[in-house]
């Protein structure tokens, strides 16, 4: 009797099993997730969105680039290309950048899908690597600002994927849930130009102050991402 | 028996290389395995004491072959969730892994996706149990007496089987690899090493366990090192 019962049991567990692989439910080793939207095209919603003026300008801009700097324009395509953050190039090629390719790739990052949340930290991090003058200053500066992106299918969906960790407090959504780091990936990159500008040597004592502004402004933010990541650096330096 | 020699060597060499499920595109396939050999090309300064216990030295050679003796199939699957990344569904092997959608369709950092990579692996290992994550207390706060949320998700972490007590678990380990290369890797561009260091701190909220905290913080976050 006793053998039966378990008999049955095992055969309970063999079919729960079965049906579970079906179904093609996770394993509880805990796999990690990103968020419950549907998704089902995960193309890139809002490339088409970029102003063709903009897409103009960076044409021309490009376009009137030293040799030198269009080479280091088709460099950096070809690295975004390959997604070879590792390539030794972006360290070899990209320092001492001229203003005019400093604002070529000022332009890129308007041109570039937000969605493509890599490829806009990449430029973040070339850019602010190389900040020298109150005009690099304020477009790292504006990066940092800008609002996360909100879905990585479509940065633009705030109603279905909320606005980060703090959005959806208090209420049980978790199709709003998402990649919290990588969302707001170029701006913690900014943070991080901001927080590099501070260890500078050579940092003007009026650009270190715009950025620890900066970092101040953004450390009362809503989304705690980039809260807490500001408060970091800021305990850092204190003032 | 030289011939007989070399047939063995070719087949060790072998024995440990993963495949791809018959599903995956040549396009994932040619990223995953440009990912994993920019991992197996890392050379390190230095090593940190539980870096050395989990994957031995800062050293390509030691991560492909961690990676490899682990892992024999890299496939594509759903999870079982929209939401998920990657996963291992021990009945489906134990050995292999699965990425879905948003691992390969994300535009994540490679040293992030690297991260996810490495977990799931750690998550093989059936003879520690898979390594299966802790239970987070509840509630579970910072200690600014904020929510614990998930790096992945934003979900919070409060009771969900999403935390380490040891760092030698899956998010323990992960978070050893990746402050390891951020602070010794040599030939990592500063991007790489900036984003391992991102990712890393990300993962100290996952360390529920005071003692597995402060002895990650000895290991990697004194100012000594």
């Amino acid at each position: 009797m006793k053998a039966r019962h378990l008999g049955i049991l095992a055969a309970l567990i063999v079919v729960v099993l079965g049906l579970q692989v079906w179904r093609g439910q996770p394993s509880d080793l805990g796999p990690s997730h990103l968020g419950e939207a549907k998704r089902s095209d995960l193309k890139l919603a809002s490339p088409a969105s970029v102003p063709s003026r903009t897409m103009e300008t960076l044409k021309a801009q490009t376009e009137s680039l030293p040799s030198r700097d269009k080479k280091r324009v088709q460099i950096l395509e070809e690295i975004l290309a390959a997604k070879n953050d590792n390539d030794p190039r972006l360290d070899t090629e990209f320092r001492q950048m001229s203003p005019e390719l400093k604002r070529s790739l000022q332009l890129k990052y308007g041109t570039v899908a937000r969605e493509k949340l890599n490829e806009r930290g990449t430029l973040v991090f070339l850019l602010g690597r190389e900040i020298k003058t109150p005009a690099d200053m304020d477009f790292i500066e504006t990066v940092a600002k800008e609002s996360p992106c909100l879905g990585m299918g479509d940065c633009r969906k705030a109603d279905e994927v909320g606005t980060g960790a703090g959005a959806h407090e208090g209420h049980d959504s978790p199709e709003q849930l998402m990649n919290e780091r990588t969302l707001v990936y170029p701006q913690t990159v900014a943070m991080k130009s901001l927080e590099r500008y501070l260890m500078a040597a050579d940092a003007t004592p009026a650009m270190r102050q715009s950025a620890l502004k900066a970092l101040r402004e953004m450390a009362h933010q809503e989304d705690k991402r980039i809260s807490s990541t500001a408060r970091a650096i800021l305990q850092k330096y204190p003032q | 028996m030289k011939f007989i020699a070399v047939i063995a060597l070719v087949c060790s060499s072998f024995s440990f290389a993963y495949e791809f499920g018959q599903n995956v595109p040549e396009k994932v396939k040619s990223q995953v395995t440009k990912d994993l050999k920019f991992m197996k090309e890392i050379t390190g300064s230095n090593t940190s004491a539980i870096h050395k216990e989990i994957f031995g030295e800062v050293d390509g050679k030691a991560y492909g072959e961690w990676f490899e003796s682990r892992v024999t199939y890299i496939g594509l699957n759903s999870c079982g969730s929209a939401t998920a990344v990657a996963c291992v569904i021990p009945w489906l092997g134990s050995s292999k892994i699965w990425f879905t959608k948003n691992y390969t369709d994300i535009d994540h950092p490679q040293v992030a996706k690297m991260m996810v990579t490495y977990h799931e692996a750690r998550h093989t290992e059936t003879e520690n149990g898979n390594w299966s994550h802790a239970r987070c207390p509840t509630p579970f706060k910072n200690a600014k007496g904020e929510d614990m949320k998930s790096i992945w998700t934003g979900a919070k972490l409060a009771g969900e089987a999403a935390c380490d007590i040891t760092p030698l678990g899956s998010y323990g380990s992960s978070l050893i690899l990746l402050k390891n290369i951020s602070k010794f890797c040599s030939n990592c561009s500063d991007k790489v090493k900036m984003d391992a260091g991102i990712y890393a701190d990300d993962h100290l909220g996952r360390i529920t366990s005071a003692d597995a905290l402060a002895a990650i913080k000895a290991d990697l976050y004194s100012d000594a090192r």
